[in-house]
């Protein structure tokens, strides 16, 4: 085709990674329970980088956050890097945990209401290996054929009872991202219905 | 006053200026928020989730809201396909799939099977589309219970409860007066069981494509500041009686003029001389017959 495109601006580097970043998730959140591949973290290595990336694609100050961690430098780091406003848990739009704090999350944050179901949590969950690992699950519903299995590493059984709890009223409640520190991504939309297998 | 030259001088000038755009046209937040609003409707399928739909170099109503989903999409390594009823040599497909390519560089087709994105007003291709594709829908209007509700407030309750009742009622007193439900473009379907949805005014023909599909479909409505989704793998129903149930058109004895195609969905115009012409509304799928190539355009 004829259109010249020699012109065409040039995405910037934190711009190519926060658009490959949203990719991977669309991909993700499209296919519950499939796993992708986050750009390689920027700046951020060690065990948050991976999450850092997620919480960079979304986040800037028209939305809020919460962090539940140990270590409080993540929070420090989004705050920094994004600009987004910091708010307790129960009233963040996105919020990042680690696997030890993962229960507590999932029965606190935000489900949305009946009419805007969309105002609820995002809740990004660093685990410490998906596609591995000791907690196996069947996954049913929108963005899956049949069934879609998945194996994860280092989250609680209990925090996974608690979000099919949470997620019993379809349409509201919370979505979740799973992150490992390989830069893994896999998502439980709300939609998902999840099984535990033995 | 600028003469006509003039105003050619100075676009073929400032045309040097693109460098000057952003990537994508759209500033960063404005694409971090219309992706934040993508991935809640994909998480809710069916369910509309309002965005700031922003000024467009082309006027709303044009397929700004598609535009927008499209450039908060698209990447370098992308090829995109823009469609205008099946059409890619229409005005404002061509318009809008240069004004993509000359703000992301991202490589243009005219083929289906070669895309990555396509963006499309009021028809879905006729080759089955893939995993690998995302196709975005222009959408004029999003709410389906506009002309059984005029509030947006009340509309909405009406979603949030599933109370879908005036829907039915419509549709009934629709089968009482002309013994048929007889919404041509845009019928309405239900979605993963919950939402009621208005598929953009794609003809009947396109409707089954959207049900358990492989591809992810985005919704854009701009000028309603709506976007939806429905993800691969979703059941979608048109909405029907047991006793009037849904159908696609049918072409009984008819085929494209240009391809012989008699799988495809035809756009029909009368001639002078009293007789119609068909041809297909898929311009891709028509060159694809008429050079040989074989497409898989059972979905």
């Amino acid at each position: 085709m004829a259109t010249d495109t020699s012109r065409a601006p040039r995405q910037t580097v934190v711009a190519d990674q926060e658009q490959r970043a949203f990719r991977a998730l669309l991909d993700a959140m499209s296919r519950p329970g499939t796993i992708h591949t986050l750009p390689e973290a920027r700046g951020a290595d060690g065990a948050w980088g991976s999450s850092l990336v997620v919480m960079q694609s979304l986040l800037d100050h028209e939305v809020t956050f919460a962090v539940e961690a140990d270590d409080r430098s993540v929070h420090e780091q989004i705050l920094r890097r994004t600009g987004a406003r910091s708010d307790v848990l129960a009233a963040a739009g996105y919020v990042l945990t680690d696997a030890a704090h993962a229960l507590d999350v999932i029965e606190m944050a935000s489900e949305g209401y009946l009419e805007e179901p969309e105002r609820s949590a995002t809740v990004v969950v660093r685990v410490d290996a998906i596609g591995s690992g000791a907690l196996r699950v069947s996954l049913s519903g929108p963005g899956i054929e049949s069934v879609q299995p998945l194996s994860l590493d280092g989250l609680d059984v209990a925090a996974l009872h608690a979000l099919i709890e949470r997620n019993a009223v379809y349409p509201t409640g919370i979505d979740i991202v799973l992150v490992d520190p390989q830069g893994r991504i896999a998502c439980l939309p709300r939609s998902t219905r999840i099984e535990l297998e033995d | 006053m600028v003469s006509a030259t003039g105003v050619r001088a100075l676009i073929d000038e400032r045309g040097a200026e693109f460098e000057g755009y952003t990537f994508g046209f759209l500033d960063d937040m404005a694409k971090r928020e219309i992706r934040r609003t993508i991935l809640k409707a994909v998480a809710i399928p069916g369910h509309q989730v309002p965005f700031g739909s922003r000024e467009m170099p082309i006027a709303r109503g044009w397929g700004t809201g598609g535009l927008q989903i499209t450039l908060a999409c698209v990447g370098a390594d992308d090829t995109i396909k823009v469609i205008d009823q099946g059409d890619d040599a229409s005005v404002n497909a061509v318009n809008l799939r240069r004004l993509i390519a000359k703000t992301t560089g991202a490589r243009e087709t005219l083929t289906t099977g070669e895309a990555t994105l396509i963006q499309t007003r009021h028809r879905i291709p006729e080759e089955r589309m893939t995993a690998a594709q995302m196709l975005i829908l222009q959408v004029p209007i999003p709410e389906p219970l506009r002309h059984v509700e005029r509030s947006v407030a009340a509309a909405r309750a009406m979603h949030a409860e599933a109370d879908y009742a005036r829907m039915w009622l419509a549709l009934y007193e629709d089968v009482v007066r002309n013994g048929e439900v007889t919404a041509g473009a845009g019928y309405p379907v239900m979605v993963n069981g919950r939402f009621v949805m208005a598929p953009s005014p794609i003809p009947r023909w396109d409707i089954p494509k959207l049900n358990q599909a492989e591809t992810l479909f985005l919704f854009g409505a701009g000028r309603e500041k709506r976007i939806y989704a429905v993800p691969p793998f979703t059941n979608v129903q048109p909405l029907e009686f047991d006793d009037y149930p849904f159908e696609i058109e049918a072409f009984p004895n008819m085929s494209c003029r240009r391809c012989g195609a008699t799988d495809s969905y035809l756009v029909t115009s009368p001639q002078a001389d009293g007789s119609t012409l068909s041809v297909c509304s898929d311009t891709s799928y028509c060159d694809d017959v008429l050079a040989g190539r074989k497409v898989e355009n059972q979905w």
